[in-house]
């Protein structure tokens, strides 16, 4: 059969796949995907904490830009608090996708920088009752999640019983702001976890997390 | 496997593609060259441009071929080219006071400033089957051609001024006959239909694009139920005109106005008498409805405007008596477009062997039913005849 | 001799920015199993109705890597089977099967196949309509704002009065059913044996309606309890006894069709055979190499 396409791009390519990994562990809460290396991004701007540069977590900035456009509002924070939308990286997030730059409660995606940035969640749009879909989504930057030292119990659609899972490095309420964006179904936030090597772990609104 | 129904289906689809091909030539007269569908049938064209909504004369004219003249389907190649398409920029706002008027006509005063001016239209036509254009010859095209050249080089105004007129609607806000444009003009992007689903309540920027890529025929019958009867739409034309319009966008990187081209269309305004319910108002006026069409379409924009309104007045609670069908916002705009009803109507013709096998499993139980029913109502007659006679 | 170029489009047909769209929803429709998300959807080159809802959401998920089936009413050469393959594949490029258990990706309409479909698969249905509410609450603005509430009062009298007036619950496909406890969810055209498949299955299943303009999930593990009431329990459309004439299957969901046979009074007579062609196919091939193939 005669094929009419253009070969996708590297960075479509990348979407594509990034899209999967966050299809299957969204589906699945407690699986750990690999987001795949986003190579074609480059020279991505540092942020200054405490006079310190901060480099970003490349798998999980860019998995969240893989899903912006035009149509999308956007926003991120570190060290718990809100990035000026005309600041460096910023306006690098915009230019690569077209994004519009927003603030926290009309966000559509957010990238939070660091496990500490979540006493930010509940500034998030969570939705309302007749369009729960309208809520924001965060993509949370973690230290390391694993399978093998389990921290949290998981529960919910898509998960078979339970499922155990080991988030690393997170600061001690995390959990805490968590569950808070989902004491209200179908209203909240649905959070995806990616560590520095690309882990990625979703935990949708339908998802309870106990510690273990 | 021979006794399976319905396979083969790869060779039956080519095949059936053959066909069509085969039908639409085999009279063996002269293909149709687009150009000539382009100037010869510019309604068909006009009409798939705007239900396809896309600005495109030599695209529509291809699609108007391809579809063998049928009009939904001719605007539905076009929308789904339109889907290859990735949405650049969006056009600066413009003012139907730009457009280079063919014709401009108002039933609301006898006179109106810059005047009335009826241009090509059919509407005082005796609408009697011209022998003549069956017959046509070059000789015959070159004289018609000719003596309307002579006529328009009489008819040229002396400071070559061409086809630009004021707004009937400006004259009648000035006259505070109808609402006044807000102090500040909305700026904001207008709603996109292609990009997000349309809900409801929606804004008005979303009813218009909606029913301006509407099927003509669908947005006719709803504005004519309105003012027949089931409804109460009292509209009076203010304004229809038809020419050329200018499109422009804004220079990426400086801002600038830049004109990228012209477009043929049609637009409409539209006042109906909603003065005497629209309590929240407090100066009693009008009630102005808009009607925009690519190309030639002045029953479509007549028709968009009247519904306009009309929703309009629904919506504020302005109209008086029963509304009608045509004043729901919702069912006028979910059942309107032709692509999706056509398609949907259409989709009857393919199999549904499992959904009718389910469902002559569920009249079966019905029918059991409906026996142990009366059965056991034959049984209880007969108890209560046995009762009685006891 | 001239040639016609051939025009390329974007992988997959849709523009990337079209298919972002549909991922972000995706992802939502996941987070609210059984809730209808909103969708641009834009305009194929198929017609409304014919499966334009699945294809948005194939086309925004599929990968060079996939292998993709496409069946209608469980059938691989159906005709509208056939032609949404041959657009995802002209568009795509991907291989296609019509094995159930070598896809990664399953296109369906009105049926869900009858091997058990695994976690590394999905399955995506085609969706004509999208609302069990309709029924009962056509306007889209009330019926959002009723499962925003779970104001389902209206469609349990529904039920209620189909028991009464036939005797069952007179619902044969698109049978209603409350998803993870919270929404109450169009199981599509899918006869009532398909619906318990999607009841803590493994694989993820996606509905996509076109003409709609909606999309929704429900992922692996997620209970789903059809509508019923305790004296009027669910049930499918199963009659004992029931077997298929070509592979011999006691436990299929069935279709009728006429077989031209000239010994035959009327021309020929009318059989049941498997729905799920592909499935039936493999029993017979089993069959024939055990030699144990019914008559």
């Amino acid at each position: 059969m005669t094929t009419t396409f253009q070969p996708p791009s590297l960075f479509e390519t990348f979407c594509t796949a990034t899209f999967r990994v966050l299809l299957d562990c969204m589906a699945r809460p407690g699986t750990i995907g690999q987001i795949p290396e986003p190579s074609m991004f480059t020279n991505i701007p540092t942020i200054t904490i405490d006079q310190q540069p901060v480099i970003a977590n490349r798998f999980a900035l860019t998995s969240c830009l893989s899903l912006l456009d035009q149509e999308t509002r956007f926003a991120q924070a570190a060290n718990s608090s809100w990035i000026d939308p005309q600041s460096d990286i910023n306006r690098w997030v915009q230019l690569r996708s077209n994004c519009r730059l927003s603030d926290a409660p009309n966000a559509q995606f957010v990238y939070l920088w660091d496990s500490a940035s979540s006493a930010l969640l509940h500034e998030l749009n969570p939705g309302t009752l007749t369009f729960p879909e309208q809520s924001c989504t965060a993509f949370i930057a973690v230290p390391e999640i694993n399978h093998t030292e389990p921290t949290w119990r998981l529960q919910g659609p898509g998960i078979d019983g339970y499922c155990d899972v080991g988030v690393h490095g997170v600061v001690a309420d995390f959990v805490t702001h968590i569950n808070a964006t989902r004491a209200h179904f179908p209203l909240g936030i649905d959070i995806v976890c990616i560590d520095t090597h690309g882990k990625c772990l979703a935990l949708p609104r339908t998802c309870q997390i106990s510690l273990k | 496997m021979g006794y399976i129904a319905a396979r083969g289906g790869t060779t039956a689809i080519i095949n059936a593609e053959q066909l069509v091909e085969y039908l639409r030539l085999q009279g063996g007269s002269t293909p149709l060259e687009l150009i000539q569908i382009r100037d010869q049938l510019r309604h068909a064209v006009g009409r798939a441009m705007n239900e396809g909504a896309l600005y495109a004369p030599m695209l529509a004219a291809l699609a108007v071929k391809q579809a063998e003249g049928d009009s939904i389907e001719a605007s539905f190649l076009l929308r789904a080219y339109r889907s290859t398409l990735s949405r650049i920029m969006p056009t600066l706002p413009i003012s139907g006071e730009a457009m280079r008027c063919m014709r401009r006509i108002s039933a609301s005063f006898k006179d109106i400033p810059g005047g009335q001016m009826l241009g090509p239209s059919q509407d005082y036509q005796i609408r009697l089957l011209n022998n003549l254009i069956a017959s046509e010859t070059a000789e015959s095209v070159t004289a018609v051609l000719a003596a309307y050249e002579q006529l328009v080089d009489a008819g040229m105004s002396a400071d070559g001024a061409i086809g630009h007129f004021p707004k009937v609607a400006d004259y009648m806000r000035q006259q505070q006959m109808i609402a006044p444009l807000p102090a500040e003009p909305d700026t904001s992007e207008p709603y996109d239909i292609t990009r997000t689903a349309i809900s409801f309540p929606c804004p008005r920027s979303a009813r218009l694009q909606s029913l301006s890529q509407g099927d003509t025929g669908c947005l006719l019958t709803y504005a004519y139920s309105s003012v027949r009867g089931y409804g109460d739409a009292h509209p009076t034309l203010a304004e229809l005109r038809f020419g050329y319009l200018p499109i422009q966008v804004a220079h990426p990187l400086t801002g600038e106005a830049i004109t990228i081209g012209e477009i043929s269309a049609t637009e409409c305004e539209i006042v109906s008498k909603a003065h005497s319910v629209a309590a929240k108002q407090s100066t009693p006026r009008f009630n102005l409805g808009y009607g925009f069409t690519f190309g030639h379409g002045e029953v479509k924009a007549i028709s968009m405007a009247i519904l306009d309104s009309v929703l309009t007045q629904a919506k504020a609670k302005g109209l008086s008596g029963e509304s009608g069908p045509a004043a729901n916002e919702e069912f006028v705009l979910l059942h309107s477009d032709g692509i999706e009803a056509s398609g949907f109507t259409a989709h009857y013709k393919l199999p549904h062997y499992v959904t009718f096998e389910a469902d002559l499993k569920v009249l079966d139980r019905a029918r059991e039913h409906t026996t142990t029913q009366s059965q056991s109502r034959l049984q209880e007659i007969a108890t209560r005849t046995q009762e009685a006679s006891a | 001799m001239s040639t016609t170029p051939e025009q390329l489009y974007n992988f997959g047909f849709i523009d990337e920015d079209s298919k972002r769209e549909v991922r972000r929803q995706i992802l939502k429709a996941i987070a609210l199993p059984g809730h209808q998300v909103p969708f641009a959807s834009r305009d194929l080159p198929i017609a409304r109705g014919w499966g334009t809802g699945g294809l948005q959401i194939t086309m925004a998920i599929i990968d060079a890597d996939d292998t993709l089936k496409v069946i209608d009413q469980g059938d691989d050469e159906s005709v509208n089977a056939v032609n949404l393959r041959r657009l995802l594949q002209r568009t795509t490029g991907v291989t296609t099967t019509v094995d159930t258990t070598a896809a990664s990706i399953i296109q369906t309409r009105h049926r869900i196949p009858e091997e058990p479909m695994r976690r590394d698969q999905i399955l995506v249905l085609q969706v004509p309509m999208v609302d069990p509410l309709r029924w009962v609450e056509p306007n889209l603005e009330r019926a959002t704002i009723m499962h925003g509430e779970s104001d389902y009062g209206r469609m349990w009298v529904y039920m209620y009065e189909s028991v009464v007036k036939a005797g069952d619950l007179r619902i044969a496909t698109q049978y209603p059913v409350i998803v993870a406890g919270r929404y109450m969810m169009d199981t599509t055209p899918i006869p009532r044996w398909d619906v318990m498949r999607l009841h803590n299955a493994e694989a993820l299943f996606l509905f996509g309606a076109g003409r709609e303009k909606r999309i929704y999930a429900v992922p692996p593990y997620t209970t789903i309890e059809p509508l019923q009431f305790e004296d009027f329990r669910f049930k499918t459309e199963f009659v004992a006894g029931q077997i298929c004439a070509r592979c011999g299957a006691q436990d299929t969901f069935l279709t009728s069709h006429f077989v031209v046979d000239s010994d035959h009074a009327d021309g020929g007579h009318w059989r049941s055979s498997c729905s799920d062609t592909s499935f039936c196919d493999k029993r017979v091939l089993v069959n024939a190499t055990t030699q144990e193939a019914p008559q």
